[in-house]
Order: structure tokens, then sequence, then C-alpha cells
């Protein structure tokens, strides 16, 4: 009976969800929008929408403020600056399927993920976010940190 | 003297293989249920991706990808409703951690990933079965659900190459055979099992996905399977 109970208990674990900075998330989704987040430069590599990582969609367009602007014009760097922002546009047959967004605070980096029509599904750092981007340079893997001038 | 040992051997030796082959006797029910648990491991992989090199888009490094296999394993519950005892439906959940391992070639260098997979598995099934009285064989076939979790990847050495993996939802082709013994209301089974995802691609593209900042996402979920399953059940 026990076996069976942890079985269940492991079972279960796999649908849990994690918990949602619903604040935060509201937040930064206004200063997307406020920001126009869709009128910052492309990242380096994202002229037009790319394959993605599968949990994201099929393609992707990634968006970054000035922020990160200046710091890849800039000296090489270990990690990102405060206020570094990255938005994603993710797209699955060719619709929105999900708008993702990391922004450094003072305490790291803030995750999001919204649906395509804005409703959150993730917001903190929640480890279906960090599980991956734990392989990128300072946690960003749409692109490297700046290696400065040669 | 010699005579009539082999006869009583031979008769012997025909009286076990008519108690082996002979059918059971007439079931009391003949609908039968049973709920038990599970458990299973074994070999399982990815061929190697066709082509299997590519080139990072902001380093240029030349990366070769190669075959991955490595063990899985896990367990869980199994449910049975078997006719006449010879034709049963079941359905199985299975919490299992499947596994990816191989070595890549990165820009000259041997880096090998380990990736790894919690998943809940369901595989559904159809089930023929000899009714013998002491060991009856049975052979199934059917479809396992994939419902996978969060990926890992692990990197030897670290740092030497930005891997990330991720999986989908998919389904399994299952075909399977083994033996099972009954005392009171235990049944026992062992088993082979093996599974072809289904729809799989060996294209690099479906399999690797490069991002700018040199990172790789690669398919976290095996292409094929092959386990040894253990079960006990308990007959109503």
């Amino acid at each position: 009976m026990r076996f069976l109970l942890l079985t269940l208990l492991g079972l279960s674990a796999l649908g849990c969800g994690e918990a949602v900075d619903e604040a935060g998330a509201d937040a930064l989704w206004r200063e997307l929008q406020e920001s126009d987040y869709r009128s910052f430069e492309r990242a380096p590599g994202y002229d037009a929408a790319r394959p993605t990582i599968r949990a994201h969609g099929d393609t992707a367009l990634v968006f970054i403020n000035p922020v990160v602007v200046a710091a890849l014009a800039g000296e090489a760097i270990e990690a990102w600056p405060e206020g570094s922002l990255l938005a994603k546009d993710s797209y699955s047959g060719g619709k929105l399927r999900l708008v993702a967004a990391m922004k450094k605070n003072q305490d790291g980096w803030f995750f999001a993920e919204w649906s395509g029509s804005g409703e959150v599904k993730y917001a903190g750092s929640p480890s279906v976010c960090t599980n991956c981007h734990s392989a990128g340079g300072d946690n960003v893997l749409a692109l490297g940190l700046p290696e400065g001038s040669p | 003297m010699n005579a009539t040992r082999s006869f009583t051997a031979g008769l012997r030796c025909a009286g076990f293989l008519g108690l082996a082959l002979a059918p059971r006797e007439a079931a009391a029910d003949v609908f039968e249920l049973s709920l038990g648990v599970v458990a299973q491991g074994g070999i399982e992989g990815q061929p190697e991706p066709s082509p299997n090199r590519y080139t990072l888009l902001r380093s240029g490094a030349e990366v070769e990808e190669p075959a991955y296999t490595s063990f899985g394993y896990g367990a869980g519950i199994a449910i049975e409703a078997r006719v006449l005892e010879v034709v049963a439906l079941g359905a199985e959940a299975l919490y299992m951690s499947d596994g990816l391992t191989g070595t890549v070639i990165h820009d000259g260098q041997e880096v090998t990933l380990s990736l790894r997979q919690p998943a809940l598995h369901v595989p559904l099934y159809a089930k023929g079965i000899w009714p013998l009285p002491v060991i009856a064989p049975f052979a199934l076939v059917g479809v396992e659900l994939v419902l996978p979790g969060l990926s890992t990847v692990e990197v030897e050495p670290a740092g030497a190459h930005a891997a990330v993996a991720s999986a989908e939802s998919h389904t399994l082709l299952l075909l399977g055979a083994g033996v099972e013994t009954e005392w009171n209301s235990l049944r026992l089974q062992a088993g082979l099992r093996f599974a072809l995802q289904l729809g799989a691609s060996s294209a690099l593209d479906d399999r690797v996905t490069v991002l700018p900042s040199d990172a790789v996402v690669r398919d976290a979920s095996p292409s094929y399977q092959a386990m040894l399953a253990l079960g006990a059940s308990y007959v109503f």
C-alpha cells in the first residue's frame, strides 16, 4: 500500500504547478505593453522568426531593450546588467502561442510567460524556466554574453 | 532394468508435458479484474540523426551528433480486465526515468551529454494468454502514451557545451511477450517489452535546435525502448 501511495504521489508530482507571482507578472506585462516591446531591437540572429525550444513553440522572435543593446555594444561582461529585458514572441503554426520575458532586477532574473491572449502561465523563478535557462550565459539562451572587441 | 527406467522416465516426461500444455480447467468466472504493480527497466535510445554534423552560429564550432542510449526504469500501477482467461485489456500508469547518453564531438573535443527525462508512461494494450496450468505465456500489443516532465542535462566536462533538453508528449507502439503464473489470487508476470516512438524523426532539424547563443536544444524523448517488465497483481 505504501508503494502504491508513493507511486501515486510521484505521478501527481509530474503535473504539479508552481507558485505564480501574479503581481510581478502584471507589472512586467504592463511594462512590455507601455514600452511597446515589439518596437525594441531584435536580438542578433532574430531578423526573422527562427526555430526555438519546443516548449515555447515552433519559431520565435526575440526583442531586447536598450540596456541589452548597450551591453552588446560594450566591453566583455560576465553577467547582463540590471534592467536588462528580453521579450519573446513564440509561434506555433504561424499563430502567436505565447509571450515570454525575462528581466534582470536586484535579485536576479524575473521570468514570466503568458499565453498568446495574455493570460499569465508562469512568473517568478519557476523551474520550468530556470531548468533550461541555467545552460545559457547568465541564464540567457537567446544570445551570448558580449565578448568585447578583439 | 534399463528399459524399465527409460519407460518410467518417458512416462514422467509425458506427464509433465501434458500438465504443462493442457488447458486450464474451465474458469469459474468469465470476467476477471486484477489490480497490481509493475516495474520495468531496460535500454532506450535514439539513433544517430541524419545528417549528424552542424555548425554553431556564434562561435562557428563544428558539432558531431552521436546515437544516444541509456538505462530507463520506473514503476507504477496496473489494471487488467480479462475475459475467458485468454483475452485481456490492460492499462498502466508508470512513473519513469527515461535517459539518453551520448558523446558529441564539439570543436574536436569529446563531450558526454546525459539527458534525463522524468515522464508519466501510460501503456494501453490488448493481451492474449495461452492459459496453461502452471506457466502461461502471453503476448501483448498496444500503445504507450508518454507525458514528459522537465528534462535535465549533465555535461562532462562541465561548461564545454551549452546543452538544453526538451520533450513533448508522444506515443509509442508497444509490443511485448512473457509468462505469468498464478498462486491463489496472486498473479505474477515477467516479460519483455519493445516500444517504438510513432512518427519519430531522425532528421537533424527535428532532433536539434541551435540557438544564436550557441546553446543547443535536444529532443530528450527516446525513440525506442527495450524493457524487462515484472508485475504482481491481485485477481478479484
